[in-house]
Formats: C-alpha cells, structure tokens, sequence
C-alpha cells in the first residue's frame, strides 16, 4: 500500500514538475519577445472623423469616495459629446452614490446613471442590465476607481477600425503604487502582466485577455454571444473566450494607460485573489473542453488558452506538490525515483520555477524604467505562500460552484482613497 | 543638404530630452555580446558541474570536519555517463527528541501561532508564511510522537540529501543566470560585469551553501531531528531563491540607471 503511494505521489511531482517547466518557459518566451521582439503598431495613428456614438458603463456599488473622480475624468474627454453617453451603473447602492450621480446627470445631460435595486448584484448582471440601454455601438467599461486619460476614448475606439476585432482591453497601472509595500508589489505584478505578459500575447497572436476594465467591446457581437454568464464571477474571462471560441479577436493596447486604486491592504487584496481565482477556475471549467475542440483557433492559440486557463488552477496543484513532498519525505523517499530527477524536480521548484515569473518582472521593470522598485522584487517571495493559498481557496470555492451549483455572490473590492481626497475632488468639481 | 542624416542627428538631440514611451520601446540586443557572455557563463557552469565541485566540495567538507569532535567522511557517487563526480559529505551523531522536548517545542509554536493569528489582519502574508512554515513542523511533532521508531532518515541520508540539493542548486543557478543575464550584455564592458557577478554568486552559493550545511549538522547533533523537515523545507532551497533574487535584482537596478541614461541602447515598436 505505501508503495502504490510513494508512486502514485512521485507520479504526481513528475508531471507537476513538467507542468511548471513549461510555464517557466512561456514567461521566458514572452519576456524574451518583449525586450527584443519587434511590437505591434496601433491604430492610434488613424486620423478618422467619422466616430462612432458609445456608451461608457462605469459599474458602481457604494462608491460616494471614488467615483467624482471618475466621472470628472471622462467629462474632461476629448471625445466628442455628441456621440458618447456615460451610463454609471448604480448597482444596488446603499450609500450617497445614487444622489451624487443624480446631481450629476442634471448638470451633464450626457451622464444617464442607470440605478438597479431589483435582480441580483454583482458586475457581471449589472452591466447585462445596463447594456441593454445603453445606445452606443461600443460599450467602454471602466471600473468606479479609474482615472481616465483626456484622449483614451478615441483611441481606443480606433480598434474597431479592424471588424475582427470584438473588444479592446488597455494597460492598468495602479496610482497608489507608493502607499505601501503592497501597492508597491501589486505594481510592479500589473506591469508585468500588462507591459510583458499581455502585450507579448498580442504582438504573437495568442490569446490577450478583456480585462474587464479599460476596455470595451462591440454591443451587437456582446448580445449575440449571450453576454456574461451571471454564474461567472470572472466575467472579463469568461468574454475573452466567447470573443476567441467565436472567431473574433481581442486586442491588447499597452498605450491606453489608465489608473486604478490598488488594495492597500493584505486582508481586501486576499478576497480579490480568492474571487479572481475563483471566477477564473469557473472560466476554466467552462471552456476547457470547448477550448480543446474548437475549430476557430490555431493550435498554438489553443496552447496558450489553456496556459491562461490553468494560471489560476496551478496554485492549487503546486500546494498539493508541496504536501505531496512533505508525504515522500516522511516515508523516506524524497530521490523520486533517481538523483537526476530528485536534481530536476530541485530546478523545477526552486530555480527556474520560480525564477521565471521574477524575470518576467524584471523585464517590465527594465521596459518602464523602474530603477529603484526592481530591488523590492525579492520581496515576492512572501507574497508567494499568501497567493499560493488564497488563489488555491479560490479554486477549491470554483469546485464547490459546481458540485452544488451554487450561485455566487459578487464581494466588491473596499476603496482607500482618503476623505481629504474626496474633498479635492469635490473642489475641482 | 543632407536632410536624413540631419533628421537622425535632430532625433539623436531630442532623445535626450524626450524618451520613447514605454508602451512600445523594447531594447537593442547586441547578439555578439550576448552569445559571447552566455556562452561562458554556460562553460564555467559545465566547468565547475563537472570538473571543479568535487575539489571544492572537498575542501569545504574537510574544513567543517574539524569542528566536529567525532565524524566520518563519506563519497557520494553521481555517474552522468560520461563522468562520475565523487562528493564528500559529513556523518555525524544525530538526536532523537525526547517527550519533553517535543512538548515545549509545540508549545512555543502554537504560543506564536496565536499571537500572528490575532494580529493576522496587519501581518496576513506573514502569518501564511508562519503557517507554511508550522506544517512540516507540526507534521514532525505529530510523527514523532507516535512514530518515533519509523524515522527514516539519520544524518547520513539527511547528508546526502543536502549535498545533491547544493550541487543541484549550484549548477543551475549559473546556468539560469547565464539565460537571464546574458541578453543585457550590451558592449565588452557589461559582459565582463556580468562575468564578475557570477564569479561572485557562485563563491556566495558556495560559501553560504556549507555554512548552512554546518548550522544543520549542529541543529541536528545538539538539538534533534524534529527539526530535519524545517531544515529542508524552510530553510532549504527557498532560502538559496531569496538570496539568489535579492543579488540578482540588485546587480539590473545597478545596470538599469546605464540603460536607462543610454538612449543607443533602446528601439521603439519596429
């Protein structure tokens, strides 16, 4: 019996082991191809008059501190009134957030606040909701916390220029960066999964992802696909595969920079991880087989749509590993099964394993110029353990979906923009 | 006039003031110097794997032998076909906790364990760390509570162990360094840091490798094996990734201050 378990686990490390090595080879082809690698042109260069009218959706639950300054960035747009209305989706909010907006929406005639206090809450019902009035051929979307750059608007509509093209997903960069030493890790983790990972994927034609915010998408190919799965906590995910499996395409625009507020604190960061990782293994379960069989995708684009479907189930595998380990140490087998492979599994785990994703945030560090915050990159290290659990929570929470067929809750992120900055805003007004 | 060369000059001036932006800049591989810096970096690891470990392993375990007041020296055999490498390691008494020991130790760790779970909220990743750290722990309290006679392993397979793993992470630290190294090797001058850094990482893994070796071998004769799986799994090769990082980022922040001042170094999107 203990035999048929020392195999069965060092079976389980073996292929764990490939798994890992082949994610640290895609952070290195993807890191590689971003230092060197020639870049993909933009559309933002297309001079055209001709914009079409858009609807921006600003998803909001109780959001009185953040979203004067959201809506003061987006009036201030260049984009021409005429043709854009912001709807801020007030989503069952039990603050000031509906009379701020109300007070709004009589002085701009173009911000329309969609207020919904029936049905369930949540991102994903909301903006199903809100799609449904709003009038604009695009449906841009930004979180409450974004601060929007004057000419991102045109911009990013360009992208539609392309009819392949179903959703257009831009760069988000945190403005709290220095607050702390955890705004200051998830900075440099959104560069590197912005400035390398995501623009490496589009410049290759892989799989780039709808981030769900700074971003936007086609209305009629949105309603035609079903819009979002209300089950489905990752609903941006959940898009970019509908997008892909349907034979259209997503484009990432590293360009369109837009500024969010990051979690300054570890508890609010671990219930984002968990929900992240939760909706993203719904997404997983969902379409790893339509993934595998469609006939839309180039094998290579299938290769990586499962390596970006799995990014959150990996976690989950590596703790199993790490017990799987501590089992084979206590039985006294820690060799595998040879010295090479015991030296192997050691480069799989401890080396390169790990290694690669570091370099990959060495790599955006370097591209945006972060001299001095590319020596706190050590300090991953004890972020490690903390995602290591709370995305493997996540992942067991998408099982449990599933088993019982439970709905979720949407859990919105807590903001920490201070009363003093509030006021400011207010003044600028 | 010549109005190319004068457009370049003028782009070349204004470089200097305005920056690509980072959106689509990417930097300008000099593919001589940085096949040339991989390339030895690969044949000083192949070197040192195959040729000069032994001799330094060698040296190392006969220098910690002499604090040691009883020991004996063992070969540890690696055959790669082609060549067999012979590793000395140490073999020393070891210890088995006793009832009390392993009551006092459990009781230490469950005091601390309380207090970080109070205060989880200002220290979260901390506490996970604690938690990381207390499961082979516990799992070790647990075993030799109730089966102390079933341990598998003494000094002499926690040795050999050790040694693999030093050799394991020696070899492939150069060579990861050689991979992510090599491609910010711009001119004759970054080459030959890049050389002089890893000379310099490869005398830290050796040096920290043994003096940790050392610290486990009194851990393990003074104190006991309770903490055997603490060693390997806590203090083990996660330990050599923080450091390895921690030189590693700070050697590019000090190459990051030249390539970000030289703007020849930089292309932009094509």
């Amino acid at each position: 019996m203990t035999e048929i378990l020392k195999l069965f686990l060092k079976i389980y490390l073996l292929i764990l082991m490939i798994i890992l090595t082949l994610y640290a080879i895609r952070h290195y082809v993807f890191s590689f191809n971003r230092l060197f690698g020639k870049q993909r042109m933009y559309y933002q260069d297309i001079i055209d008059s001709d914009l079409p009218f858009i609807s921006v959706l600003i998803p909001m639950h109780n959001e009185e501190k953040v979203l004067h300054t959201i809506l003061n960035s987006l009036i201030n747009t260049d984009y021409p009134k005429d043709k854009l209305e912001i709807i801020p989706v007030n989503d069952h909010s039990t603050d000031k957030t509906k009379e701020i907006l109300d007070n709004y929406a009589s002085k701009y005639s173009f911000i329309k606040p969609f207020h919904r206090y029936s049905g369930d809450r949540g991102k994903q019902n909301a903006l199903n909701d809100a799609v449904e009035v709003a009038k604009g051929e695009i449906i841009v979307v930004y979180d409450a916390d974004y601060i929007v750059p004057k000419g991102q608007l045109k911009d990013m509509i360009k992208f539609f220029i392309d009819p392949e093209v179903a959703a257009v997903m831009g760069r988000v960069v945190p403005v709290n960066f220095e607050s702390n030493f955890l705004t200051m890790m998830l900075d440099l983790e959104r560069s590197a999964g912005y400035q390398v990972d995501q623009q490496a994927r589009y410049k290759l034609d892989l799989i780039p992802q709808y981030g769900g915010t700074v971003g936007a998408f086609r209305k009629d190919v949105f309603i035609n696909l079903g819009k979002f799965d209300p089950k489905v906590l990752a609903e941006d995910t959940e898009l970019t595969f509908k997008i892909f499996l349907n034979g259209y395409k997503v484009a990432y625009a590293n360009r369109l920079e837009c500024y969010e507020e990051a979690p300054e604190d570890w508890y609010i960061r671990a219930k984002q991880v968990r929900r992240w990782s939760r909706g993203h293994n719904q997404v997983l379960f969902k379409y790893f087989i339509p993934l595998i069989l469609s006939d839309k995708l180039r094998l290579i684009q299938k290769i990586d749509g499962l390596f970006l479907l799995f990014v959150y189930a990996v976690p989950f595998f590596t703790l199993l590993g790490f017990f799987a380990s501590l089992i084979l140490f206590f039985l006294g087998d820690m060799t595998i099964s040879s010295y090479y492979l015991f030296l192997l599994a050691v480069f799989a785990y401890n080396s390169y394993g790990n290694f690669a994703p570091f370099f990959q945030i060495v790599t955006a560090a370097i591209l945006d110029g972060r001299v001095y915050s590319v020596r706190i990159i050590p300090l991953f290290f004890f972020s490690f353990v903390f995602n290591l659990f709370y995305t493997s929570l996540g992942f067991v929470d998408a099982v449990i979906d599933i088993i019982l067929k439970r709905k979720p809750v949407w859990h919105k992120t807590l903001r920490f923009r201070k009363d003093k900055d509030v006021k400011a805003d207010d003044n600028n007004k | 006039m010549n109005f190319e060369k004068e457009f370049e000059l003028m782009k070349k001036n204004l470089m200097k003031y305005i920056y690509y932006h980072r959106f689509g800049r990417r930097l300008h591989i000099n593919l001589f110097f940085s096949i040339l810096n991989f390339f030895i970096i690969l044949i000083l690891a192949f070197f040192l794997a195959f040729y000069k470990y032994d001799e330094i392993n060698h040296f190392f375990i006969s220098f910690l032998s002499k604090y040691f007041d009883e020991y004996v020296i063992e070969n540890l055999f690696i055959n790669f076909g082609f060549y067999t490498i012979n590793l000395h390691y140490l073999i020393i008494l070891g210890r088995f906790p006793n009832n009390f020991e392993i009551l006092v130790s459990l009781l230490f760790i469950s005091i601390l364990g309380l207090l970080l779970f109070i205060y989880r909220r200002k220290i979260l990743a901390f506490f996970m760390w604690y938690v990381f750290f207390s499961i082979p722990f516990i799992v070790s309290v647990f075993y030799f509570t109730f089966f102390k006679n079933y341990f598998p392993y003494t000094v002499r397979e926690f040795s050999i162990l050790y040694t693999l793993l030093q050799y394991g992470i020696t070899v492939f630290f150069v060579f990861i360094i050689a991979v992510s190294i090599s491609v910010i090797s711009f001119s004759f001058w970054t080459t030959f840091t890049n050389i002089i850094f890893t000379f310099l990482l490869i005398f830290y893994i050796f040096l920290f490798g043994y003096l940790r070796y050392f610290v486990f071998l009194l851990v393990l004769n003074k104190m006991s094996y309770l903490y055997m799986a603490n060693l390997f799994f806590t203090f083990g090769p996660s330990l050599d990734f923080l450091y390895f990082t921690s030189f590693y980022t700070l050697y590019i922040s000090l190459l990051m201050k030249n390539i970000m001042r030289n703007s020849m170094l930089w292309k932009f999107v094509s």
